[in-house]
């Protein structure tokens, strides 16, 4: 299994990273100081709301311009900055690891590892908690909580440790059993491939229903979506879903290029639907272009 | 229904091999993918396709056996006697000298339009090939077989022969005449022909031409040894032209004339070839025109001068200053004079005549030798001279009085002709032959006279040397009817004890012994010099196109016409659909297999 470099991230590449931060859609209740707003009205700059005046209530905080207009006590309130909850949770099914013979390309699960990283580390520069999870049938590794900058080797070191996993893919066993894990909600990132024979949507909606703001990750192999093997085929599923004997021709091929094309779909309608966010990544495309510009654009980063 | 080669359904075995093949299935490529997911839905939401799938190998096994079965059927050339009916059909082809007009182009046209015809020969379409070639000559009886056919065509070429078409279309429609159901004759050639019922492929093409029609010699009655050489030149064009004539004798040049002919006008020259330049080779004449036309086979002709090569003539005696003044006259005779004492049998080896004056050797054999006994020899009758006041000249045309009148009174020793020899008397008187001629077929000839230069005032007569040189040469066999020159097309019939070259010579030479021979009559093809050989010796007989009617080409054509449609060329045979419906199959096999469209 190829390990993950931290020479893939260049100095060039983390001042670029530096300057992103992870965006969520919803604003969740922190546990230290941080950068990101929270529910919880704080001492900082962001205005927030007025409120009467109680008793016990800070003085400081009374705005006098207010009373001079309407001669009523109103306490002015800012929004409280903390940090925020980042799980990142990386497929790492037999299916991620399969690619082409002769494809000259990273498999699913390395440049989904590569992505988590980059993330990470995003998050990690913002003084967010960011936690990392690998998952096939079940929950497989956590890595703990990070916050900080210095925590990113250990991210690293945890990606680069990945399981070994010839099994296939649990999304609801999995996803499920991080939700019930999780007391905090937070932003929750899904790397995989979603080909759970039993379906994606209950797996999902294990973390969507929870409140967390999930973004998931499809990550497919161009090869998945546009097979060039033509003749008899003997297909065998490397999740060890068995044999499947087939005749690819013209037809056939397209129409298992419409039945790829009707589950990227039907994979964003259901995110949309949930107020999830989807990325789909290709695991042809540059590093950077999805980092930089596809997360910029798909709303995960700013 | 009938097959042409019903062998080939021996091929129906490789059914089996296809068979075979089959139920030895190709095993399935194995290939890994991340997931079933998408191929089982595919095969969930479209099961028409896992059916197609497993159809496609019996279509395709299906397909292969149609493809074996047309394949055979195509080769094994059905024939539907019920569609057409039989049909025979009779090719006339030209093969004259006209058909090489043109570079030889007339030719090839004319036998590619035959072999597209013979292209639909079959069983039940017979075709035969006749060709023109002075007479009527059957290059192939009716055939159904069209590849013979065509290679037959292929191998032929046209000859230098003239003659008419007449004989061949009369025999062509005696061969039609013969057979049952539709028939149908077909003319090749470069112009019209009168042959109502015939369709013609006509491959000529009009163009002007200039021809040698005639080139003869003959020896100059006052000078035997010199010869009189003719040529007739003709102009088949609409213009005049200069026509540059070139003789030769025995390759070298020694006449060049230009003369202007007009438009379908002839020519005639006549030249003498005085007796000193022969000697000097065989005697080969040949008559040129230098400027090309359409047709290079009537531009040059040749012939062999009666002269030739001098004889050699052995005169036993040096007393008789007439007779040896007589034979040293001939410039065609290459004379030595030997006492008679020294004389041996063997020397009639190096001879081609030996003369005896007055005397005969005690040991001499008839049989070595071509001996002239003048006045005394071994067929004297017996007895004493008696006067003979005038010879009758019994032969006329007797080669040994060619141009003699009379040879006035003589004293002679009355002749006796021995037995076993062909005997001729052409001098004779009541009391007795005065000369004998004899010869034994394919042997020797000897000439007795019953006078000799002290018995008769003959040798003081003008006509003396031309006796002697008659005899001379007729001893050497240099009268022989000379062959001349005959024209292509024509049939040589050798006489007895002749054979001939059955291929000309561009100029005579050395005989060769591998050459073929025939006694039978032969039909002079091509243009050229024959060997006639003899048991003693080789002729050469010379052999020219001189046909006016080869020669004008300005009645040709190109054209075609009366052509039957029914069974014209063109469509396709049953076998040849068969073939293209085999290639049908396997272009369906192909893109049933290679492009998948059933899986």
């Amino acid at each position: 299994m190829p390990a993950v470099s931290s020479d893939l991230f260049d100095s060039a590449f983390l001042s670029r990273l530096e300057r992103l931060r992870l965006q969520v859609r919803r604003v969740f209740a922190g546990a230290r100081r941080a950068e990101r707003r929270s529910r919880r009205t704080g001492s900082s700059l962001e205005f927030a709301d007025y409120r009467d005046y109680a008793p016990g209530d800070d003085p400081r905080r009374i705005d006098w311009n207010i009373y001079g207009r309407i001669g009523r006590l109103m306490m002015k309130l800012t929004e409280e900055e903390e940090d925020l909850r980042v799980a990142i949770l990386v497929d790492c099914s037999a299916s991620m690891h399969w690619r082409p013979a002769d494809a000259n390309r990273p498999s699913k699960f390395d440049l989904s590892r590569k992505v988590a990283a980059a993330l990470g580390y995003l998050a990690l520069h913002g003084m967010d908690h960011v936690e990392m999870w690998f998952f096939d049938t079940t929950l497989r590794g956590e890595s703990g909580l990070f916050r900080g900058r210095p925590a990113f080797h250990q991210i690293l070191r945890f990606l680069r440790n990945a399981p070994d996993s010839p099994g296939g893919t649990r999304l609801e066993d999995s996803l499920e059993r991080f939700g019930k894990r999780q007391r905090r909600r937070g932003l929750a990132i899904v790397a995989s491939d979603c080909l759970d024979p039993a379906g994606y949507e209950r797996g999902l909606l294990a973390l969507a229903g929870r409140h967390f703001d999930l973004h998931l990750l499809h990550v497919m192999d161009p090869a998945e979506w546009e097979p060039t093997e033509r003749g008899d085929l003997l297909l065998r599923d490397c999740e060890g879903g068995g044999e499947l004997a087939v005749t690819a021709g013209p037809g056939l091929l397209r129409a298992y290029r419409d039945e790829v094309r009707r589950f990227r779909e039907g994979l964003r309608t259901w995110c949309s639907r949930h107020q999830a966010g989807y990325s789909f990544i290709s695991t042809d495309a540059e590093f950077d272009d999805i980092v930089l510009r596809m997360f910029r654009r798909e709303g995960l980063v700013q | 229904m009938t097959f042409v080669y019903p062998a080939a359904f021996f091929l129906s075995a490789l059914g089996l091999g296809i068979i075979a093949l089959y139920l030895h299935r190709q095993r399935r490529r194995t290939l890994e993918v991340s997931s079933l997911l998408f191929w089982q839905r595919v095969l969930e939401r479209e099961p028409h396709r896992r059916f197609l799938g497993r159809l496609r190998h019996p279509l395709s096994l299906l397909v292969q056996l149609l493809i074996l079965l047309a394949l055979i059927l195509a080769l094994a050339r059905p024939e539907p006697s019920s569609w057409h009916g039989a049909s025979h059909t009779v090719i006339v082809l030209d093969r004259r000298a006209r058909m090489q007009a043109d570079n030889g182009r007339v030719f090839r046209d004319a036998i590619k339009a035959a072999q597209d015809l013979v292209a639909h020969a079959s069983a039940t379409a017979p075709v035969a090939i006749l060709g023109v070639n002075g007479g009527p000559e059957i290059l192939s009886g009716f055939s159904g077989d069209s590849r013979d056919l065509r290679a037959r065509l292929a191998a032929l070429r046209p000859t230098d022969a003239a003659g008419g078409m007449e004989e061949t279309l009369a025999l062509a429609r005696r061969l039609l005449n013969s057979q049952p159901g539709e028939k149908r004759l077909v003319v090749l050639t470069d112009r019209p022909v009168n042959a109502p019922e015939a369709g013609e492929i006509l491959t000529g093409k009009s163009a002007s031409n200039a021809a040698i029609l005639a080139l003869a010699q003959r020896p100059v009655p006052a000078s035997p040894q010199s010869a009189e050489v003719f040529v007739k030149l003709a102009n088949f064009a609409a213009e005049p032209r200069d026509l540059e004539l070139e003789l030769a004798l025995d390759g070298r040049i020694f006449d060049l004339q230009t003369f202007r002919v007009g438009p379908g006008g002839e020519k005639d020259y006549t030249i003498l070839v005085p007796a000193g330049i022969q000697g000097r080779g065989p005697g080969v004449l040949s008559a040129r025109l230098t400027s090309r036309d359409a047709l290079d086979a009537d531009n040059s002709a040749r012939a062999m001068l009666a002269g030739g090569n001098p004889v050699r003539v052995l005169l036993l005696g040096t007393d008789d200053p007439f007779l040896e003044s007589a034979l040293k006259a001939d410039p065609g005779v290459q004379l030595e004079i030997l006492d008679p004492s020294q004389w041996r049998p063997e020397m009639a080896d190096g001879f081609d005549v030996v003369v005896f004056d007055r005397q005969v050797p005690g040991d001499l054999s008839l049989d070595r030798g071509r001996f002239f006994f003048f006045g005394r020899s071994p067929f004297e009758a017996g007895g004493d001279a008696v006067p003979v006041t005038s010879p009758e000249i019994a032969d006329k045309k007797s080669p040994l009085l060619w141009n003699i009148k009379s040879i006035g009174p003589v004293r002679a020793r009355l002749l006796q002709a021995p037995g076993g020899w062909r005997v001729n008397s052409p001098l004779t008187s009541p009391a007795g032959p005065l000369l004998l001629a004899l010869e034994k077929p394919g042997g020797p000839r000897h000439v007795a006279t019953a006078f000799g230069v002290n018995d008769t005032t003959f040798p003081l007569q003008a006509a003396f040397p031309l006796f002697v040189s008659n005899v001379v040469r007729w001893l050497a066999g240099r009268d022989a009817a000379d062959p001349g020159v005959m024209a292509t097309g024509q049939s040589y019939r050798p006489a007895a004890g002749e054979r001939i070259a059955r291929q000309p010579r561009e100029t005579p030479g050395e005989p060769d012994d591998a050459e073929a021979l025939t006694d039978a009559p032969l039909r002079l093809e091509k243009a050229g010099f024959y060997a006639v050989r003899t048991p003693e010796d080789t002729r050469w007989l010379a052999v020219n196109v001189s046909s006016a009617e080869e020669s004008d080409l300005r009645q040709a054509q190109n054209t075609a016409r009366g052509l039957l449609t029914g069974s014209a060329p063109g469509g396709l045979l049953l076998w040849q659909w068969i073939a293209l419906l085999a290639l049908v199959f396997l272009v369906a096999e192909w893109w049933l297999h290679q492009r998948r469209i059933t899986e």
